[in-house]
Protein backbone atom coordinates (compact mmCIF):
# COMPACT_ATOMS: atom_id res chain seq x y z
CA UNK A 1 0.00 0.00 0.00
CA UNK A 2 1.30 3.44 -1.33
CA UNK A 3 2.21 6.08 2.07
CA UNK A 4 1.26 9.68 1.89
CA UNK A 5 4.63 11.01 0.81
CA UNK A 6 4.32 14.61 2.57
CA UNK A 7 3.17 12.40 6.03
CA UNK A 8 5.65 10.64 5.79
CA UNK A 9 9.20 13.21 5.25
CA UNK A 10 6.84 14.79 7.84
CA UNK A 11 5.88 18.13 5.19
CA UNK A 12 3.23 20.38 6.79
CA UNK A 13 3.50 23.34 4.45
CA UNK A 14 3.55 22.32 0.31
CA UNK A 15 5.45 25.59 -1.19
CA UNK A 16 4.62 26.58 -4.67
CA UNK A 17 8.17 27.66 -4.90
CA UNK A 18 9.30 24.07 -4.50
CA UNK A 19 8.56 23.07 -8.82
CA UNK A 20 10.77 20.45 -8.70
CA UNK A 21 8.71 18.63 -6.36
CA UNK A 22 4.89 19.72 -7.97
CA UNK A 23 6.19 18.33 -11.41
CA UNK A 24 6.23 14.55 -9.65
CA UNK A 25 2.69 15.27 -8.97
CA UNK A 26 2.25 16.16 -12.46
CA UNK A 27 1.34 13.97 -15.89
CA UNK A 28 3.45 14.51 -19.13
CA UNK A 29 0.28 16.99 -19.81
CA UNK A 30 0.66 18.95 -16.79
CA UNK A 31 -2.43 17.78 -15.26
CA UNK A 32 -2.04 16.63 -11.19
CA UNK A 33 -1.82 13.12 -10.64
CA UNK A 34 -4.75 11.57 -8.85
CA UNK A 35 -4.80 10.35 -5.11
CA UNK A 36 -5.14 6.97 -6.32
CA UNK A 37 -1.86 7.02 -8.03
CA UNK A 38 0.27 9.05 -5.45
CA UNK A 39 -1.16 7.82 -2.06
CA UNK A 40 -1.69 11.28 -0.99
CA UNK A 41 -3.90 11.86 2.26
CA UNK A 42 -6.90 13.86 1.29
CA UNK A 43 -6.05 16.81 2.86
CA UNK A 44 -2.25 16.68 1.43
CA UNK A 45 -3.84 16.60 -1.66
CA UNK A 46 -5.69 19.86 -1.30
CA UNK A 47 -2.48 21.71 -0.55
CA UNK A 48 -0.72 19.84 -3.11
CA UNK A 49 -4.00 21.89 -5.48
CA UNK A 50 -3.65 24.63 -4.26
CA UNK A 51 0.23 24.88 -4.33
CA UNK A 52 0.30 23.99 -8.03
CA UNK A 53 -2.25 26.37 -8.71
CA UNK A 54 0.03 28.77 -7.28
CA UNK A 55 2.75 27.87 -9.50
CA UNK A 56 0.39 28.03 -12.59
CA UNK A 57 -0.40 31.57 -12.22
CA UNK A 58 3.17 32.56 -11.24
CA UNK A 59 4.48 30.89 -14.34
CA UNK A 60 6.50 28.22 -12.95
CA UNK A 61 4.19 25.27 -14.30
CA UNK A 62 2.45 25.03 -17.51
CA UNK A 63 -1.51 24.63 -17.27
CA UNK A 64 -1.15 22.63 -20.52
CA UNK A 65 1.97 20.70 -21.63
CA UNK A 66 2.07 18.82 -25.08
CA UNK B 1 -16.57 41.95 21.37
CA UNK B 2 -14.71 44.69 19.59
CA UNK B 3 -11.90 44.51 21.52
CA UNK B 4 -11.34 41.34 20.38
CA UNK B 5 -11.19 42.33 17.01
CA UNK B 6 -8.84 45.14 17.46
CA UNK B 7 -6.28 42.92 19.25
CA UNK B 8 -6.96 39.84 16.13
CA UNK B 9 -6.27 42.87 13.97
CA UNK B 10 -3.11 44.31 15.42
CA UNK B 11 -1.78 40.52 15.55
CA UNK B 12 1.17 39.87 12.78
CA UNK B 13 0.92 37.18 10.30
CA UNK B 14 4.19 35.76 8.14
CA UNK B 15 3.25 36.57 4.70
CA UNK B 16 5.05 35.61 1.58
CA UNK B 17 5.20 37.66 -2.13
CA UNK B 18 6.53 36.25 -4.90
CA UNK B 19 6.77 38.92 -7.93
CA UNK B 20 7.47 38.51 -11.67
CA UNK B 21 9.71 41.47 -12.45
CA UNK B 22 9.51 42.33 -16.39
CA UNK B 23 12.82 41.05 -18.39
CA UNK B 24 13.61 44.36 -20.48
CA UNK B 25 14.81 45.61 -17.78
CA UNK B 26 18.48 45.27 -17.26
CA UNK B 27 20.43 42.66 -14.66
CA UNK B 28 22.17 45.98 -13.43
CA UNK B 29 19.49 48.06 -12.88
CA UNK B 30 17.08 45.59 -11.35
CA UNK B 31 18.41 45.75 -7.52
CA UNK B 32 16.62 49.48 -7.66
CA UNK B 33 13.64 47.24 -8.58
CA UNK B 34 14.12 45.26 -5.49
CA UNK B 35 14.51 48.33 -3.19
CA UNK B 36 11.68 49.80 -4.61
CA UNK B 37 9.62 46.50 -3.57
CA UNK B 38 11.12 45.90 0.07
CA UNK B 39 11.13 50.30 0.32
CA UNK B 40 7.05 49.31 -0.19
CA UNK B 41 7.03 46.55 2.16
CA UNK B 42 9.17 48.48 5.21
CA UNK B 43 7.11 51.67 4.70
CA UNK B 44 4.04 49.36 5.69
CA UNK B 45 6.07 47.66 8.68
CA UNK B 46 7.45 44.87 7.18
CA UNK B 47 10.19 43.12 9.24
CA UNK B 48 11.80 40.61 6.42
CA UNK B 49 11.97 36.82 7.82
CA UNK B 50 13.80 35.55 4.59
CA UNK B 51 13.91 36.51 0.79
CA UNK B 52 15.42 35.55 -2.79
CA UNK B 53 16.39 38.06 -5.13
CA UNK B 54 15.36 37.97 -8.35
CA UNK B 55 16.99 35.94 -11.18
CA UNK B 56 16.02 35.25 -14.32
CA UNK B 57 13.42 32.27 -15.50
CA UNK B 58 11.62 31.24 -18.94
CA UNK B 59 7.92 31.58 -18.36
CA UNK B 60 5.50 28.19 -18.78
CA UNK B 61 3.86 29.96 -20.95
CA UNK B 62 3.58 33.82 -22.61
CA UNK B 63 2.33 36.48 -20.56
CA UNK B 64 1.32 39.96 -21.06
CA UNK B 65 1.04 42.98 -19.12
CA UNK B 66 -1.08 45.92 -20.03
CA UNK B 67 1.06 49.16 -19.94
CA UNK B 68 -1.21 52.38 -21.27
CA UNK B 69 -1.87 51.29 -24.24
CA UNK B 70 0.39 48.73 -24.73
CA UNK B 71 -0.15 45.18 -24.57
CA UNK B 72 3.25 43.80 -23.68
CA UNK B 73 3.86 39.93 -24.08
CA UNK B 74 6.76 38.35 -22.05
CA UNK B 75 8.34 34.83 -21.72
CA UNK B 76 11.27 35.62 -19.42
CA UNK B 77 10.79 37.62 -16.38
CA UNK B 78 13.06 37.82 -13.21
CA UNK B 79 11.15 35.92 -10.11
CA UNK B 80 11.81 36.75 -6.79
CA UNK B 81 10.33 36.33 -3.44
CA UNK B 82 10.53 38.17 0.17
CA UNK B 83 9.20 36.29 3.39
CA UNK B 84 7.94 39.17 5.99
CA UNK B 85 5.56 39.52 9.32
CA UNK B 86 2.93 42.21 8.95
CA UNK B 87 0.23 43.13 10.03
CA UNK B 88 -3.16 42.23 7.58
CA UNK B 89 -4.43 45.31 7.43
CA UNK B 90 -1.36 47.00 5.76
CA UNK B 91 -1.10 43.93 3.20
CA UNK B 92 -4.20 45.41 1.52
CA UNK B 93 -2.14 48.55 1.30
CA UNK B 94 1.05 46.59 -0.46
CA UNK B 95 -1.26 44.70 -2.48
CA UNK B 96 -3.11 48.11 -4.10
CA UNK B 97 0.49 49.71 -4.45
CA UNK B 98 1.55 46.35 -6.35
CA UNK B 99 -0.98 46.46 -8.72
CA UNK B 100 -0.40 49.74 -10.23
CA UNK B 101 3.77 48.71 -10.22
CA UNK B 102 4.71 48.76 -14.36
CA UNK B 103 7.63 46.98 -13.75
CA UNK B 104 5.93 43.92 -11.92
CA UNK B 105 4.29 41.44 -14.77
CA UNK B 106 2.35 39.19 -11.72
CA UNK B 107 2.42 39.07 -7.80
CA UNK B 108 1.17 36.73 -5.25
CA UNK B 109 0.96 37.74 -1.69
CA UNK B 110 0.35 34.22 0.00
CA UNK B 111 0.26 32.94 4.23
CA UNK B 112 2.82 30.95 5.19
CA UNK B 113 5.12 29.84 7.57
CA UNK B 114 7.92 31.52 8.88
CA UNK B 115 10.09 27.99 8.60
CA UNK B 116 12.07 27.12 5.27
CA UNK B 117 9.21 25.59 3.21
CA UNK B 118 11.55 24.45 0.38
CA UNK B 119 11.95 20.42 1.21
CA UNK B 120 15.48 19.15 0.44
CA UNK B 121 13.90 15.37 0.34
CA UNK B 122 14.46 14.01 -2.85
CA UNK B 123 10.62 13.51 -4.27
CA UNK B 124 9.28 10.06 -5.24
CA UNK B 125 8.95 9.44 -9.10
CA UNK B 126 5.19 8.32 -9.80
CA UNK B 127 5.17 9.10 -13.63
CA UNK B 128 7.58 6.14 -13.93
CA UNK B 129 5.30 3.44 -12.22
CA UNK B 130 2.52 4.74 -15.09
CA UNK B 131 2.15 1.72 -17.65
CA UNK B 132 4.01 2.00 -20.38
CA UNK B 133 2.56 0.67 -24.34
CA UNK B 134 4.12 -2.23 -24.89
CA UNK B 135 6.41 -1.29 -28.69
CA UNK B 136 5.98 2.10 -27.91
CA UNK B 137 8.73 4.57 -26.65
CA UNK B 138 10.65 2.78 -23.45
CA UNK B 139 10.85 -0.80 -25.13
CA UNK B 140 12.25 0.49 -28.27
CA UNK B 141 14.94 2.76 -26.00
CA UNK B 142 15.97 -0.95 -24.60
CA UNK B 143 16.51 -2.76 -27.73
CA UNK B 144 19.13 -0.22 -28.76
CA UNK B 145 20.96 -0.13 -25.76
CA UNK B 146 21.11 -4.04 -26.01
CA UNK B 147 22.60 -3.97 -29.63
CA UNK B 148 25.24 -1.47 -28.26
CA UNK B 149 28.07 -3.13 -25.99
CA UNK B 150 30.08 -5.16 -28.74
CA UNK B 151 33.29 -3.48 -29.53
CA UNK B 152 34.32 -3.90 -32.89
CA UNK B 153 37.41 -6.40 -31.77
CA UNK B 154 34.44 -8.57 -30.76
CA UNK B 155 32.88 -8.20 -34.36
CA UNK B 156 36.01 -9.45 -36.04
CA UNK B 157 36.32 -12.46 -33.68
CA UNK B 158 32.80 -13.73 -34.32
CA UNK B 159 32.72 -13.01 -37.98
CA UNK B 160 36.16 -14.72 -38.32
CA UNK B 161 34.64 -17.82 -36.07
CA UNK B 162 31.86 -18.38 -38.54
CA UNK B 163 34.00 -18.32 -41.33
CA UNK B 164 36.17 -21.17 -40.12
CA UNK B 165 32.63 -23.37 -39.65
Amino acid sequence: MKQCYFSQNNIKYIDYKDVELLKKFLNPHARMLSRKKTGVTAKNQRKLAEAVKRARVMGLLPFVSR
Amino acid sequence: MTEKIQVEQAENRIYELGYLVVSSIPEEKLPAEVTIIKDLLETNGAVFVSEESPRLKPLAYQMTKIVGPKHLKFDTAYFGWVKFEMNPVSVEVVKKTLERNDSVIRFILVKTVRENTMSVIKAPNYRSEEKSIPGIGTDAKKEVVVKSPMTEAELDKTIEQLIVE
